[in-house]
């Protein structure tokens, strides 16, 4: 049994994890539609968003340039790397350079991407996961199951029963309770803390802004207390100005959550002494096979995506397994594509695109109406397959071309199984007493 | 009487568990605020800078502990700061607009503590007295400036990480509360 396989039968077999992420995306997508259902332009604020989308993929060196450009200007520093690794260990030379060892993260993909957590407790640096979903699933050593919503696949009876281990609190799974338990531990963090790190969820060419979407107001503070702002975001997130913002934040939190918007939109600059935020403010620009992607013809479509997860809520595999049966940072319809796209192997998760019925909701809930389905197929059509199962396609094609070789194949696949039957002591295939014609025809003769 | 933008506004931002105090003239609004307080059993404020005179200072300290007051050039240390703030129950700010059709209020992060103020006390007061409303995002997005920091406030800190739950005050305050004039 693959790797991949022995997940989902893990998952499958967990009761809390299949009824926590089905309640959890099927509210979602509910909150999601109510919302869709008012917007009288919807399909035009979508081609409005996949067209600046677009833009932006197509000039991301340009953007990339200008940004920077306006970034430093204001007094932040810009750093570019290629790889996971790289950036990684600037952000460790960061912290070095400071004597930073205790600060505070805020959710971000594409620090869970490069795998940063991990790096900075190996390195003895105590960066706490702010964010409620992110905190709950580092104290239970987990990887985030959903990219808008890392906790979804825990029951609340087991986040209860996780803090009460790991905090030694009593044992409560009152939602309000176990949010002001977080809340007090974060305030005390965010009081000592010398750094904080955060993604981006754009930024924008023109003015330098970073723009910072967020709920709980753990960015907020991270903003407002530590002198160390270090945020990482891939290459693929510039806008080329703030009106573009219009049509994506429209569509993202309405995506992501069914939220007109969300609690708190930071438009966010370097500043300078005496104004308010960071002393410091570092801005990493991670490739890590984006500019690669961006520029491939059959995939570059993928790097329009926002990062709603509307594409993991609406997938009735996602929806059945959650996220951690994937295997990789990115789950679900997107992620079965993206993961084949980032990182220093390309194609390096062939076995994730068959994790889809290719049912195409997600295309059709995607906000920038990402084709995943024609891309799922495409990494399909080019992964190396076994050569039992190169042998069941020849055959599958061969037998179907016309009526008679379907018959013959019919009647070789029902003697054979009998044979083996005899060979093994159990029927391995258990097709069907009777053939679908036997049955057609014997009943056609009897009418 | 309160315009149809403004309607649309309150409308959104009680629909995220905001709040609206209608204020009629800027002389009501020290009053209206030791009334909320009063009324609240809440004492301790940490004001941002530029959101009231003096006189209406006054009229607040009869009533009420000033922790900090970011209009004076304070020499405490941040942590101090954060202390006085992250103490205080309510932290006063000034809008610099309102988005009439996502009940958004849009705030600058100009002058030290203006984030500070909205973020640690429980209760967070925005006074939107300038009377600039915006239709919708796209003409905030338009009016952007290069030079400043922007956060655009939607309701109170939330979180649904478990379960779907709703839960306000996640990290931030559990009240956002707009006076508008």
């Amino acid at each position: 049994m693959t790797h991949v396989k022995k997940r989902i039968t893990k998952a499958l077999n967990n009761e809390h994890l299949t009824r926590a992420v089905l309640k959890s995306t099927t509210l979602s997508v509910k909150k999601r539609d109510h919302l869709v259902a008012e917007m009288s332009d919807f399909e035009a604020v979508r081609a409005t968003a996949r067209e600046v989308r677009q833009r932006s993929i197509d000039n991301f060196q340009a953007y990339s340039d200008q940004f920077a450009d306006r970034f430093v200007a204001a007094g932040g520093v810009i750093h570019h790397a290629s790889t996971a690794k790289e950036a990684c260990d600037i952000v460790l030379k960061l912290l070095k350079e400071e004597n930073a060892i205790k600060g505070v993260k805020s959710k971000s993909m594409v620090t869970e991407e490069i795998g940063l957590g991990q790096q900075l407790e190996a390195h003895g640096i105590d960066a706490v996961e702010s964010d409620l979903g992110e905190y709950i699933v580092q104290l239970a050593g987990e990887p985030p199951s959903h990219i808008t919503a890392p906790a979804l696949h825990r029951s609340r009876e087991s986040i209860g029963r996780l803090f009460a281990d790991k905090l030694g609190v009593d044992y409560t799974d009152n939602p309000e309770e176990l949010t002001a338990i977080a809340r007090k531990l974060m305030r005390d963090r965010f009081t000592e803390a010398q750094f904080a790190i955060s993604g981006a969820n754009f930024m924008i060419a023109e003015t330098g802004h970073i723009a910072i979407v967020e709920n709980e107001g753990n960015v907020k503070m991270g903003l407002s207390v530590p002198p160390l702002y270090i945020t990482v975001a891939g290459i693929d997130k510039f806008l080329e100005k703030p009106q573009d913002l219009d049509p994506i934040m429209q569509l993202l939190p309405t995506s992501a959550t069914g939220q007109r918007a969300t609690a708190y939109f930071h438009l966010l600059k370097p500043t300078q002494t005496g104004e308010d935020g960071p002393e410091q403010m570092h801005m990493i620009l991670l490739d890590n096979g984006r500019s690669a992607a961006m520029q491939d013809p059959e995939y570059r479509e993928m790097m329009l995506c926002i990062r709603c997860g509307a594409c993991l809520n609406i997938c009735p595999v996602y929806r059945s397994v959650g996220g951690h049966a994937y295997g990789t940072t990115y789950p679900g319809p997107m992620g079965a594509v993206l993961s084949n796209l980032l990182g220093d192997v390309p194609m390096s998760q062939p076995e994730l695109p068959e994790l889809s019925s290719l049912c195409g909701a997600c295309k059709d809930i995607c906000p920038v109406k990402i084709d995943i389905p024609r891309m799922l197929l495409g990494i399909r059509n080019h992964s190396e397959k076994p050569l039992l199962h190169k042998a069941a396609a020849v055959t599958w094609k061969v037998t179907m071309q016309t009526p008679q070789r379907y018959e013959i194949g019919s009647t070789l696949f029902r003697t054979a199984n009998k044979l083996l039957s005899v060979v093994l002591k159990k029927n391995p295939f258990q097709p069907a007493k009777r053939s679908f014609r036997d049955l057609y025809k014997a009943r056609k003769a009897n009418r | 009487m309160k315009d149809k933008m403004t309607e649309l506004f309150i409308n959104r931002l009680t629909e995220v568990n905001g709040e609206y105090v209608q204020i009629n003239s800027k002389q009501e609004l020290a009053i209206l605020l030791v009334k909320f307080l009063k009324k609240n059993r809440l004492r301790s404020l940490a004001i941002s800078r530029g959101v009231f005179s003096d006189d209406d200072k006054k009229i607040i300290s009869n009533d009420a502990d000033i922790l900090i007051d970011f209009d004076l050039d304070s020499k405490m240390s941040n942590s101090e700061v954060v202390d006085l703030v992250g103490n205080s129950d309510i932290g006063v700010s000034i809008a610099q607009a309102l988005i009439s059709d996502t009940g958004s209020v849009v705030l600058r992060s100009q002058y030290h503590g203006d984030r500070l103020c909205s973020t640690l006390p429980e209760v967070n007061v925005i006074i939107w007295d300038d009377r600039i409303m915006y239709k919708n995002s796209a003409e905030f997005y338009a009016d952007i400036s290069p030079d400043l920091t922007y956060t655009l406030i939607t309701g109170p800190s939330r979180t649904a990480d478990i379960e779907k739950t709703l839960v306000l005050g996640a990290h931030g305050p559990r009240r956002l509360i707009v006076f508008g004039r």
